[in-house]
């Protein structure tokens, strides 16, 4: 099989964790052909691909051309890690228009040739057809070496979904807990749950496949970035942040309200991977478009 | 005026091309392009500081660990917060593996291909390519990484964004199996880290010719000024311009007012440099002319000798290859140092929001990272400034390439195209830290 | 008398949140409770009185329960669908 693997606007972390796949990595790189990687090889150009991995989003015209370009060239291609799939962490830019972005850091420089910027920052499927979703920033190299078996046997490229919380091993504490409160507070009990520890976690609403890593490995709130679990794009009325506060409400016995009130930064803290996904926009609770700011431009 | 463009650049991190610009009776000019400003900066305004470290880590994978240090390490200066020496130690362990895994993949996955075969085709000058022909190199250099790698996982649980770090400490502690594991894993790789140092030296020295071709740098050189520490968990630096024998230190405020940035016209990333002071370099030739020494054994047994043959202070920006080896050679032996010591007590402080503001510099594996932030009264951040290796070392950068491409102009588009990208690979910019 | 409905309770995955013994309409104050608090994970009493209402499927944020076969939706392989959400590993 012809595999190409690339990015757009990223932060190369996906292209990392290929070079940590450990003996798969031979057996990948011996079994197919790889034939355009920028990062890891000079080919200028790419003829054809049984298979293309997109990693990042579209930020410019030149982001744009690429994708289009990859889209006719290869037979299946796939949106490898959160950015591509949801906009990830960069798609926090939303928040402002672009013009007001580059004029915070450029003043009215006139750049020579340069690409024209995108008027919002969508996940890549918004710009080209996509066959097949890897979300994680980064997904982890276990996760990495099954879709690449699925992709290279031919196999279907999903896997039925659960929830972080589905994978995570903890118990939970007896109620009601401090909080809300934030790492930057102190950690938790080991082996507790840390949503009704009082803290942001958001594994009931982020899609499986870590393995828990962050609340059951380390203790760290999951802050979702395999990205929104499966029933959160599809049913309009999972609500993000709702859930949330509701759970952190009958956890720490306070109100509602205030624990929205202790919360500066709903965007970061609910959408920290996805507030670029348009499937998230338009809820009657919990849409992301109080946040977006870019279109009042 | 006749314009060559030299791109997608390959083999790097990240996306860029090259601009060349020469014309009959002009010393010619390269510039090195790249767009994508994504606006962490502004993305950054109003977060909670628990938000922080997650945020700045999405600039840049394979140097994640260094901005959530940085993004730590400025908001405890802000609020004047002491950082347990645990976490501190617990920090420097991760930033040690990620600084070795990072110029793992710099030297074998980019830079070492080109030394290795100098006359083959570039576009099989890669570890795919050299895997058909070689399996065993290929492993042996890619489970050199993962050594970095291992110890990532277990510091930090994802080994890209790892999670440990936050504002006031770190989470989690290393259990005392894990140390033993980890030391022996390191230890495993003991005689394989030393022959590949030995293959790059010899590499290097075999390819004299490219080292003098792509020239040498003048100018000041800036890093942390820390000889032991070589100043990745943050510190003061100091400046050092050959010639003067002087190393001067540079405190951080003093750093920050003679900071200047300048926007270049070719790209995103904003060139910066320190009022009175010309072409200004960081990064591996920077650490050792500042700091004369690493502090460890091994390491500092390669300098000597490595001094010997290219001169010191140092000044070939193709002879970062071989400070890179040396570099990873002192962060495995800081790496084994660190896993001896028994970490106990507190991990780390609770953090009361308030006001502040302040600056840090940090070493990232290519050079001085520098944040500032100011947190408003309710200890939210108000504004952030990031300013990158890449950023200090542009206009050297540049500088290297113009010099280079005068060599070679006349040896044809190939020629050209193939030296300018070994030049760009010895600085080993970091496009998405350079734009971010 | 009504077939009696089959309530599974993966205990691997619960983790003993009770927001589904908090939840159930048939089991806060009734003679027969759905659900009893239990040890680690809430205890299956009375599984005749489950109206099978799905409160507790949807409310479980592991995915632990299965009322009647009946699981929540979080994304399953639909090779149909073509939707995004069918298309994710
Ligand atoms: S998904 Fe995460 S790791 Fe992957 S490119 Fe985006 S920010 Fe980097
Ligand atoms: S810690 Fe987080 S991921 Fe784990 S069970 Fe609790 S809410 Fe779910
Ligand atoms: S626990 Fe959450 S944040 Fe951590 S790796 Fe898994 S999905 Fe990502
Ligand atoms: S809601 Fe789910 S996880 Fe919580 S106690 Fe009930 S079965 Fe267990
Ligand atoms: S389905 Fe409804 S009635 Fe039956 S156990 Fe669940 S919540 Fe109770």
């Amino acid at each position: 099989m012809d595999i190409a693997l690339l990015s757009l606007s990223s932060c190369l972390g996906c292209q990392m964790v290929f070079l940590s796949l450990e003996e798969y990595l031979y057996e990948l790189i011996g079994g197919n052909r790889v034939v355009y990687a920028p990062f890891l090889m000079d080919k200028k150009e790419l003829h054809h691909a049984d298979l293309a991995l997109v990693e990042g989003t579209v930020r410019n015209t030149e982001h744009f051309l690429k994708a289009r370009e990859i889209r006719e060239k290869a037979d299946r291609v796939v949106a490898l890690g959160t950015c591509s799939c949801f906009g990830g962490v960069q798609g926090l830019a939303d928040l402002y228009p672009e013009s007001r972005l580059l004029r915070s850091r450029f003043g009215d420089t006139a750049f020579e040739g340069g690409p024209q910027g995108v008027r919002r920052l969508l996940p890549l499927d918004s710009f080209i057809r996509v066959d097949a979703y890897l979300p994680g920033c980064p997904p982890v190299p276990a996760l990495l070496e099954g879709f690449l078996r699925s992709a290279v046997s031919g196999d279907r490229l999903s896997r039925e979904g659960a929830t972080v919380c589905a994978e995570c091993k903890v118990t939970s504490p007896p109620l009601p807990q401090p909080g809300p409160r934030r790492l930057t507070e102190g950690s938790g009990e080991p082996g507790k749950c840390l949503l009704d520890s009082g803290f942001f976690c958001l594994g009931p609403l982020t899609r499986d496949g870590c393995g828990a890593l962050c609340p059951s490995g380390m203790g760290v709130p999951c802050r979702g970035c395999r990205g929104p679990s499966g029933r959160v794009l599809e049913r309009k009325g999972a609500d993000v942040e709702g859930e949330t506060v509701r759970r952190l409400a009958r956890a720490t016995g306070k109100k509602e309200e205030e624990i929205r009130a202790e919360v500066p930064d709903p965007a970061h803290t609910y959408y920290f991977f996805c507030l670029a996904e348009p499937l998230l926009r338009k809820r009657r609770s919990g849409g992301t478009s109080p946040y977006l700011h870019r279109l009042g431009e | 005026m006749a314009h060559l463009v030299i791109g997608p650049l390959t083999r790097i991190f990240g996306h860029a091309s090259l601009r060349v610009e020469a014309e009959e009776g002009i010393s010619p000019r390269v510039r090195f392009s790249a767009f994508g400003y994504r606006g962490f900066e502004m993305m950054a305004r109003g977060v909670h500081v628990d938000n922080l470290p997650p945020l700045v880590s999405r600039i840049c994978g394979p140097d994640s660990l260094f901005h959530q240090a940085a993004a730590c390490l400025v908001v405890e200066k802000a609020l004047g917060v002491e950082v347990p020496p645990a976490a501190r130690s617990m920090r420097e362990l991760a930033l040690w593996a990620q600084f070795f895994e990072r110029h793992a993949v710099s030297l074998f996955v980019h830079g070492l291909p080109d030394l290795l075969f100098p006359s083959s085709d570039p576009g099989l000058r890669n570890l795919v390519s050299i895997y058909r022909v070689d399996e065993e190199v290929v492993r042996r250099l890619l489970s050199l990484k993962s050594l970095g790698t291992a110890v990532l996982r277990e510091t930090g649980g994802p080994t890209v964004h790892g999670v440990n770090f936050r504002p006031g400490g770190v989470v989690r502690d290393l259990p005392v199996e894990s140390r033993e594991r980890l030391a022996d894993r390191l230890r495993s790789g003991e005689s394989l880290l030393l022959e590949t140092a030995r293959l790059v030296k010899l590499l290097l020295r075999r390819s004299e010719e490219t080292v003098r071709r792509a020239g040498s740098i003048g100018g000041s050189f800036l890093a942390g000024h820390d000889p032991g520490g070589m100043g990745i968990t943050g510190g003061s630096p100091a400046l050092f311009t050959p010639g003067t024998e002087v190393v001067e230190p540079r405190p951080v405020e003093d750093l920050g007012e003679r900071l200047r940035e300048e926007p270049s016209t070719s790209g995103h990333v904003v060139y910066a440099g320190l009022e009175g002071t010309e072409g200004l370099t960081v990064g591996p030739l920077a650490r050792v002319n500042v700091n004369g020494r690493y502090g460890t054994p091994r390491a500092d047994e390669e300098l000597s000798e490595l001094k010997e043959t290219w001169g010191f202070p140092v000044r070939y920006p193709m002879v970062a290859h071989a400070l890179r080896m040396l570099e990873m050679l002192h962060a495995w032996e800081r790496m084994l140092e660190l896993l001896r010591e028994p970490f106990r007590g507190t991990l780390g402080e609770t953090l009361n929001p308030a006001a502040g503001k302040a600056g840090v510099y940090i070493e990232a594996p290519e050079g001085g990272l520098v944040y500032g932030v100011e947190l408003g009264e309710k200890g939210l951040v108000e504004e952030l400034s990031i300013v990158s290796p890449l950023q200090f070392n542009l206009r050297n950068l540049e500088k290297s390439l113009a010099e280079a491409f005068a060599s070679v102009e006349k040896e044809g588009q190939e020629r050209v195209s193939d030296v300018l990208h070994m030049v760009v690979r010895a600085y080993s910019p970091c496009v998405p830290c350079g734009v971010h | 008398m009504a077939e009696e409905r089959s309530i599974l309770l993966d205990e691997a995955r619960c983790i003993g949140c009770r927001e589904c013994v908090e939840l159930c309409p048939q089991t806060g104050g009734t003679q027969f409770p759905v659900f009893e608090r239990g040890e680690r994970v809430p205890r299956v009493a009375n599984p005749g009185s489950c109206l099978a209402c799905l409160t507790c499927v949807e409310v479980c944020r592991s995915l632990a329960l299965t009322v009647d076969g009946l699981r929540r939706w979080e994304g399953y392989v639909d090779p149909r669908a073509g939707n995004k959400e069918a298309a994710i590993y």
